[in-house]
């Protein structure tokens, strides 16, 4: 046996459809916070924006960077293991040979799509060298065309500084054991 | 024949087959490094251990023949003891500096690692170190650090191309695989070298760091080098063709490829028709819209055109990139002009030995049985050097399957195909007045082909389907873009009358299209009911009356 | 020639008032009460020389955009008629304020009809909409100038016949009269006689001036903007200005019927200078605080449903505002002028008035639209769902 509620019809009492007492209610409320937030802002919820910001929460992880050998020199090997596990596709990377042969293989160009990006940071936990961070807790600024965020290995390394971790990094000379 | 049983597998091998063979038959894998079936044995390895009943200690498989009644184990604990024990002295000294090295990927230490021995360094002292990126000459990058001494390089230049150029030098942990002193890698198969290297101490230097090999796309295809037809894979990412790598085929190339051909992929990355490029004659004639897909590289290209013409034409004569509707029309209009005012004997079709069969059928057809073309000449490449091994002076992939088109669109007709210089004299004596061209050249000397350049401008129509620029495209009244061999399917008919087929690899770059499609377009263009997929209309040649339309 | 130069004062001034200061605020202090009451900031990004005033620019900034705004115009539209209805709305709202007391100087024109010459004039305004829909050759312009014409017409009688009882209290429809006639005691006042008419003529007024709860003409979830759909610029600015000079006519009218104008309770006017300013003051911060009533209920109530706002009108206001012109002409006639006696009685006739109202739309409560009650509808439903 379904009980069905009728609800056709009759809503609302003659006091009610008189709109007159609800109507008061309701400019109780409004006027309420009208005047709360006129004198003390109690109830404001919107930031103004650049001059006030949001924290951001801790395990926020903002853009990536490119770390540096001692020298000043990029860490990044261009294994292309960031590239590869990237679910975005938004890593380009061109390999290059390298004057130094201890070095041997570097990133000619490494480019980071920002629009692409879903900053998940696959591409940290899969670098070999430590030569890829998401650390900064920035986001990318606003741009005015799709280039604007395509960042080049130039723009990341300014973001990044020196790592002091030694595998896949700098080697001993050649045959010195 | 003698039976056996490997892991509780029966197994039946001819007398003499050693135990890594016998194994893959029933899909027991055997790791080996230094063992490979083209070969002698070396079992120096030691990767390959197995386990024989009745037998005091562990066999290498792969020295180990076949004997009645034997009982193998791969798998039991004093195998994968010694396995486990083979990687680590291995790895002792082997840098892991799999991120710069290419063959990270396709590497048997790497795949066996995770297979065998899955286990941290115990080592305490430091790693020795050798030389690296040592280049060695024959287009082959060394590096003594990754090698595991499997010897599959020196035995390779010791028995198969007889000319010994590698061996190894010092002992112990100090030992090296090298060339001899000032003596780099030479002759024309050193790139099998980097192919048999089951590690990264061998690179190829023309794919060095150009692309890792997880993101490469495989094709079997049949290499464009000579008249050989070596079975190749194509290996290919994002519409960009990486290497060529031979494909087993015992009755062509067993598993090898020479270093020409390996390089033989280069035309289709590099200096492409892309679009179809018409000539208009007259001045001040309408500019064709650029296609959709401008670029900065198509719109310089059709600039450099356009000064060429202008130098080269006292009048105008302007190239101009079109759509493919465009040049079809232009195609047909000056074809249609030409048959109806001197017949379709005026007309010469050089054929392409680097074309598929299926391509060459199609425009024989076209030409034989719509255009009533009689005269067909033989283009492709000119010939180069041959040797006793893989390379035949014939550089052209599909000679044959250009003689067997002939036969089938025009033996009716008794024609033949004739040289690539009886088309230079044939135009320049005025005999012909105009050219279907296939292929991006003709085999001629370069004399002969700047008589034919200049020649050519006489002409009514010059209409060439070329994959890339040549100055022949650069005179052609309509140039339309064709697909390259990594581009589609089709079949090279090799010097031993084999037919191979071809798989389609990347995309078509640019606008190209097979020649097979751009004949069909082109016929119907011209309004004939022309279907060049169908055998049967080729046994009955029904002739068009020649300048009906 | 003296008459001539302070009438043109006395137009300069209210113009000023109403067309340069309220207005242009209006917008400001809708947007920011707004804000408040929805728990937000509202503009305040306008600066100038990096100060910004509370977004106090922003209703300049509005004007500058407007001004120089493309005035984008159907090609099908009636070209005389598309550009003289927003003059029409416009004008009919600006010209009601010639009669208007600010004080007791400061009015224009004294006209004996004053109350009946706003009426006249501002019922005009109906036109501006009905004409924008029409030449606007637009099928949501149109059904917009259907709903505003429709809603107008109703409310329109509604507004009449609730000041015909504050007239009938006073004797008389000159506007500066009534204002007169309020002076003394502040039980003087209209609302203090009519306080059932204040509530019907605010109601009604709010739907004249076409305002949320009231705004279904423009009702942007099923016609887009009603009838202004097709304007921009400076057209769809002289509607919207007109908008808001309406809200302010009714108040400024509510001020003089109900609030004594610029009468300042127990202070009798006697000619003093000081006066004059303060009335006009005390007049301009009544008529602000029933505009503000006004905003803020546009920012309590959700917009009525067409039904609804036909049923409010013909079967709520209407009967009370008749009702309320019977018991008041009753109560004068019965009772001595001025007396305490009549004032106690006005009440009590209110208060009946209130009564029978809401026992009226209680007895009609059950009946739906079109004149089945819902028992009946019920009853079938049960004797379908029974076969």
């Amino acid at each position: 046996m379904i009980r069905v509620r009728e609800k056709y019809g009759d809503r609302m009492t003659a006091l009610e459809s008189s709109y007159l007492t609800e109507t008061l209610k309701g400019l109780s409320i409004t006027l309420r916070h009208f005047l709360e937030n006129t004198l003390t802002r109690k109830n404001t919820v919107t930031l103004n924006y650049p001059e006030e910001k949001k924290p951001y929460p801790e395990r926020f992880r903002g853009l990536h960077r490119l770390m540096k050998r001692d020298d000043g020199q990029v860490r990044c090997v261009a294994c292309m293991c960031c590239a590869t596990v990237c679910p975005a596709h938004c890593i380009k990377i061109e390999a290059g040979e390298h004057d130094d042969h201890r070095i041997e293989k570097f990133p000619i160009e490494f480019s980071i799509d920002w629009l692409r990006c879903v900053y998940c940071g696959l591409c940290v936990d899969a670098c070999p060298c430590d030569a890829i961070r998401m650390d900064t807790g920035e986001h990318p600024k606003p741009q005015i065309d799709r280039n604007g965020f395509l960042t080049t290995k130039i723009d990341l390394m300014k973001l990044g500084g020196p790592s002091v971790a030694v595998q896949g990094g700098v080697r001993p000379d050649n045959g010195e054991g | 024949m003698a039976k056996l049983t490997i892991n509780g597998k029966d197994v039946e091998a001819a007398a003499g087959t050693n135990l890594v063979e016998a194994a893959k038959q029933v899909g027991v894998e055997i790791p080996v490094f230094c063992y490979h079936p083209k070969l002698s044995i070396a079992a120096q390895c030691r990767m390959c251990l197995v386990e024989v009943e009745k037998m005091p200690k562990l066999v290498p498989a792969c020295q180990t023949p076949v004997a009645e009644g034997m009982v193998v184990k791969t798998d039991s604990e004093r195998v994968k003891t010694a396995q486990a024990g083979v990687m680590e002295f291995l790895l002792l000294n082997h840098p892991v500096d799999c991120p710069i090295c290419d063959q990270a990927g396709e590497c048997a230490l790497q795949d066996y690692y995770m297979v065998y021995d899955l286990t941290g360094s115990r080592s305490t002292v430091g790693k020795v170190h050798k030389p690296k990126v040592q280049d060695i000459g024959g287009g082959v990058v060394l590096d003594s650090e990754r090698c595991v001494m499997c010897s599959r390089c020196v035995r390779y230049f010791d028995e198969i191309t007889g000319d010994a150029q590698m061996g190894f030098f010092n002992r112990g942990d100090r030992v090296e695989v090298s060339i001899f002193p000032d003596s780099p890698l030479h002759g024309e198969y050193c790139g099998n070298v980097v192919d048999l290297c089951p590690v990264g101490a061998l690179t190829w230097k023309d794919f060095r760091f150009k692309c890792r090999v997880w993101f490469l796309e495989k094709a079997a295809s049949v290499c464009p080098g000579c008249a050989r037809g070596c079975n190749v894979t194509v290996e290919h990412n994002e519409g960009k063709v990486f290497r060529l790598k031979p494909r087993d085929n015992e009755a062509v190339n067993q598993c090898w490829m020479c270093d020409e051909g390996r390089a033989s992929y280069k035309f289709v990355n590099e200096g492409r028709l892309l679009d179809p490029v018409v000539r208009e004659e007259k001045k001040g004639v309408t500019t064709e819209t650029l296609s959709s897909q401008r670029s900065e590289e198509r719109k310089a290209y059709v600039k450099k055109e356009e000064a060429k013409a202008g130098s080269r034409e006292p009048h105008t004569r302007k190239a101009v990139v079109v759509t493919w509707e465009r040049a079809l029309a232009v195609a047909a209009e000056q074809l249609v002009k030409v048959v109806a005012t001197k017949g379709g004997a005026a007309i010469g079709v050089v054929l392409s030995p680097q074309a598929t069969l299926e391509d060459n059928r199609a425009v024989v057809r076209f030409a034989a049985d719509h255009l009533g073309v009689t005269a067909f000449y033989m283009g492709g490449r000119l010939d180069g050097e041959g040797d006793a091994f893989l390379r035949l002076a014939d550089k052209n992939p599909n000679r044959a399957g250009v003689l067997a088109a002939l036969e089938m669109g025009a033996v009716a007709r008794g024609l033949a195909a004739r040289t690539a210089d009886d088309v230079v004299a044939d135009v320049e004596s005025g005999k012909l007045s105009a050219l279907i061209v296939m292929g991006n050249n003709l085999p001629v000397s370069p004399d002969a082909r700047a008589r034919l350049v200049s020649a050519a401008a006489r002409l009514d129509a010059v209409i060439v389907m070329a994959s890339n620029r040549s100055e022949l495209v650069d005179a052609a009244t309509v140039a339309l873009p064709s697909a390259t061999f990594a581009e589609k399917e089709g079949t090279f008919v090799n010097a031993m009358g084999m037919h191979q087929k071809l798989r389609r690899g990347i995309a078509l770059v640019g606008r190209a299209l097979p020649e097979t499609q751009i004949v069909q377009k082109l016929a119907a263009k011209m309004g004939f009911d022309f279907r060049p997929a169908r055998e049967a209309s080729a046994a009955s040649p029904a002739t068009a009356a020649p300048g009906a339309h | 020639m003296e008459l001539l130069l302070i009438s043109t004062l006395k137009v300069i001034l209210v113009f000023a008032i109403v067309l340069g200061a309220l207005s242009p605020l209006a917008g400001w202090a809708e947007r920011r009460q707004s804000a408040m009451i929805q728990d937000r900031v509202g503009p305040n990004r306008a600066s100038i020389g990096g100060f910004r005033a509370w977004g106090l620019f922003h209703p300049i900034a509005d004007v500058i955009k407007l001004m120089t705004k493309e005035d984008f115009v159907p090609a099908t539209r009636n070209r005389y008629l598309h550009t003289a209805a927003p003059m029409i709305a416009f004008w009919s709202a600006v010209v009601t304020f010639a009669v208007i007391p600010f004080g007791p100087w400061l009015q224009i024109a004294n006209l004996d009809i004053g109350v009946l010459f706003i009426f006249g004039i501002a019922s005009l305004g109906v036109y501006g909409a009905t004409i924008a829909g029409w030449a606007s050759n637009n099928k949501y312009s149109l059904l917009g100038a259907l709903r505003a014409s429709a809603m107008m017409l109703s409310y329109e009688v509604t507004l009449g016949l609730t000041v015909v009882g504050v007239l009938i209290c006073f004797s008389t429809v000159g506007a500066q009269e009534l204002v007169v006639a309020q002076a003394g005691p502040i039980w003087n006042w209209g609302i203090f006689k009519q306080p059932v008419a204040f509530v019907l003529f605010f109601v009604a007024a709010m739907a004249a001036t076409k305002r949320a709860p009231f705004d279904l003409p423009e009702g942007e979830s099923e016609i887009v903007a009603g009838y202004f759909l097709e304007y921009s610029g400076m057209k769809f600015v002289m509607f919207y200005m007109g908008e808001y000079i309406e809200m302010f006519l009714w108040s400024a009218l509510a001020t003089v019927l109900f609030f004594g104008g610029w009468q300042i309770p127990w202070v009798p006017f006697e000619g003093q200078t000081w006066y004059e300013f303060a009335g006009v003051a005390k007049f301009l911060a009544v008529l602000v605080a029933i505009a503000f009533l006004q905003m803020t209920v546009r920012w309590t109530l959700p917009r009525f449903r067409y039904d609804q706002v036909m049923d409010l009108g013909w079967k709520m206001l209407l009967p009370a505002s008749i009702g309320n012109v019977v018991v008041t002409a009753v109560v004068i006639i019965a009772t001595p002028a001025g007396g305490v006696l009549q004032r106690v009685a006005l009440l009590v006739g209110n208060a009946v008035v209130v009564l029978v109202a809401l026992a009226v739309a209680a007895a009609m409560k059950g009946e739906n639209k079109i004149g089945v009650t819902t028992e009946a509808l019920r009853t079938q439903r049960s004797e379908e769902a029974v076969h």
